[in-house]
């Protein structure tokens, strides 16, 4: 498949940022939706033991920082794509530092990318998100979300 | 379960897959509590064949998740330094997701391993692909 269009109107935009802050009850309900049983992501006090600072977050759940907790779908009301039209394509995570509970995390997310494929009927946007400790600034994640519109072309379904 | 040793894995060696993690609706319903996903595409049934679906399909972070975990189990999670995937079809109900990875390539200068890694539905679909890259340094203190 070739590209055929890179360019959107909204390209570049950044979205509403905002402070995330990582809670214990929800890195253990995270840790417990995924099948983890390990005692570091659930016990403070066996994360200490293992020298950790608090209950680390799992390494996915930095997708979940990068969701604004306040209107969790703003990314595709600002994009203008209905929600019932979209998959995840493709998901990747830099990391740079541990976060753990307790941590307060800046989020910056902007749209960086677009192309079009299958003569527009497949459109992706990537979202990247910087993920920093809001006290120091220390970058702790980078995240790149590619998300895929599936889009009718002969009316509806 | 007992890290391996890392610095003895050669290219193209496998490593042991997963156990399987099985697609319940339970499972989604905690995951979308867990992750604060509340997409209904992964809920509710009706709203997953209005977008054309048998039925409710499985989150792709859940998949990853599980890729993750997995992770983690070679490695300490201190020592994963990127973690990317394709998703290549949607995970169903029932499904029961077996992780495997591969080592691509060894880098004893930097002390980076790379695995190209995979999350297969053991009815036999390919749900994702993806590579992490490990560092024998971690990233730092856990404190």
């Amino acid at each position: 498949m070739t590209v055929e269009t890179s360019s959107h109107p909204l390209l570049g935009c950044e979205f509403d940022p905002y402070i995330f802050e990582i809670d214990k009850s929800q890195l253990r309900l995270f840790a417990k939706s995924i099948g983890e049983t390990r005692p570091i992501y659930f016990e403070e006090a066996a994360a200490k033991a293992a020298g950790f600072r608090s209950l680390p977050a799992p390494p996915t759940f930095a997708f979940t920082i990068a969701m604004n907790p306040a209107r969790q779908f703003d990314t595709l009301e600002t994009l203008s794509i209905p929600i019932d039209s979209v998959l995840h394509a493709e998901q990747a995570f830099e990391y740079h530092g541990l976060m753990c509970a307790g941590d307060r995390i800046g989020v910056a997310r902007r749209f960086t990318t677009y192309f079009e494929k299958k003569q527009g009927a497949f459109r992706f946007y990537v979202i990247e998100a910087r993920l920093s400790d809001a006290e120091t600034g220390a970058l702790r994640c980078e995240c790149r979300q590619t998300i895929l519109q599936r889009v009718l072309q002969n009316g509806p379904q | 379960m007992s890290e391996p040793d890392l610095s003895a894995l050669r290219p193209a060696e496998p490593l042991a897959p997963s156990a399987p993690f099985r697609l319940t609706p339970t499972a989604l319903a905690l995951f979308a509590g867990g992750s604060g996903d509340h997409n209904e595409l992964h809920l509710d049934g009706e709203v997953a064949r209005a977008a054309g679906f048998d039925s409710v399909i499985g989150q792709g972070m859940l998949t990853m998740a599980t890729l993750a975990r997995y992770l983690t189990s070679i490695a300490p999670q201190e020592q994963v330094r990127s973690l990317s995937v394709r998703f290549l079809e949607p995970s169903l109900l029932g499904d029961e997701l077996i992780c495997s990875a591969v080592v691509r390539q060894s880098e004893s200068e930097t002390d980076t391993l790379v695995l190209d890694l995979a999350v297969e539905a053991k009815r036999g679909a390919l749900l994702l692909r993806g590579e992490a890259r490990l560092s024998a340094g971690s990233l730092g203190s856990r404190r």
